[in-house]
């Protein structure tokens, strides 16, 4: 049997609203010092990611005005994401699949944080330190 | 003297050290100008913070043997390295390398009765995680061209130290230790426009039901 994901080796997720103007969805970025910022829904669901080459390349390269633009007219979507009662091992298996180091974790459909591939590689040897 | 004292000066005295709180601190400085019983309690945890660490900050012969071992370190890299380019061009120069292989050799043995006093400074401290850090920097400074690796029980101690009085002052006066989002607001503070702590926009895993994102 694989391990479940533990609530507590989950690290924090910044995300913003899906409403949010690119000024806004910019700003958080900066205050928080991220690169990747997840866009939510009012229920805390998942809908997308943005990156701050998105900002780059379909804002500021487009000559989008940032007051105007919202986070869902720039997002990436679908996101991957997996259930807090999921298996480390089938969140590895989606996160190569996916070519992703990091996978939002979610409660119930709500993000509630953030898997972080490092994590699992150093104490779960990929889920398979069982078999 | 470590060469890190050169860049970023750690405190040694208890004066010293109540000074630097208050440097890290705003928050701690605020309520000391406005509180002299405050600025009595800083000084009570700085002094017993201090006293517990001052044994093991650069004082005695193991600190200033392992202190002369480190500059012979970094002149055992100069040789083994420059004797490695030398000898591209003069093969006969290639022995010199065994001279810096030596000096590293010296530069371990100087080293290694702080290595050994770090043991002693987790046990009676608890900071066995300092410990471990000292003796694995000793052990990878070794290696030719990374005696910059070795920091020094000194630093180790004096930084403890002063995360220590830091926590210990915030609990006692009162004052939140502050979560990663809202030191980065704090220290880019001024620096950019609108600069403000995101906890509306963090979902925290054992947080999360009570924070919701803004509008939720």
């Amino acid at each position: 049997m694989s391990h479940k994901i533990e609530l507590s080796k989950l690290h924090d997720a910044v995300v913003c609203n899906e409403d949010d103007n690119v000024l806004e969805v910019s700003r958080i970025m900066r205050d928080t010092r991220k690169r990747h910022i997840l866009v939510v829904d009012d229920h805390l669901k998942p809908l997308g990611v943005i990156s701050a080459f998105d900002i780059n390349n379909r804002v500021v390269a487009e000559e989008k005005n940032i007051h105007n633009t919202k986070a869902k007219d720039i997002m990436s979507k679908p996101v991957q994401t997996i259930d807090l009662h999921s298996s480390y091992e089938e969140a590895c298996e989606k996160m190569v699949e996916h070519e992703m180091h990091t996978i939002p974790v979610t409660k119930e459909g709500k993000i509630i944080g953030i898997l972080d591939l490092a994590y699992i590689f150093r104490d779960h040897n990929g889920g398979k330190n069982e078999h | 003297m470590s060469i890190r004292d050169m860049f970023n000066k750690l405190p040694r005295t208890r004066e010293d050290l109540e000074a630097k709180v208050i440097e890290y601190s705003p928050a701690i400085r605020e309520k000391i100008e406005g509180n002299s019983d405050y600025k009595r309690k800083l000084e009570e945890i700085a002094g017993e913070e201090h006293s517990r660490y001052n044994p093991y900050i650069e004082r005695g012969v193991t600190s200033t043997a392992a202190g002369v071992g480190q500059y012979t370190g970094y002149l055992g890299d100069l040789v083994f390295y420059g004797s490695a380019i030398a000898s591209l061009s003069n093969p006969a120069l290639a022995p010199f390398m065994l001279s810096g292989l030596l000096l590293k050799k010296i530069r371990l043995g100087t080293q290694a009765p702080e290595m050994a006093r770090s043991i002693a400074y987790g046990a009676k401290t608890g900071d066995v995680k300092g410990t471990i850090m000292n003796i694995a920097e000793g052990v990878l400074s070794y290696i030719p061209g990374l005696t910059f690796a070795y920091e020094g029980l000194s630093r180790i101690a004096q930084k403890r130290m002063l995360k220590r009085t830091l926590y210990r002052t915030n609990e006692a006066l009162g004052i939140k230790n502050k979560r990663w989002y809202e030191r980065i607001a704090d220290y880019i503070h001024g620096e950019y426009t609108g600069v403000k702590s995101r906890a509306k926009n963090v979902i925290s895993p054992r947080y999360s039901e009570e924070l919701a994102l803004a509008g939720a």
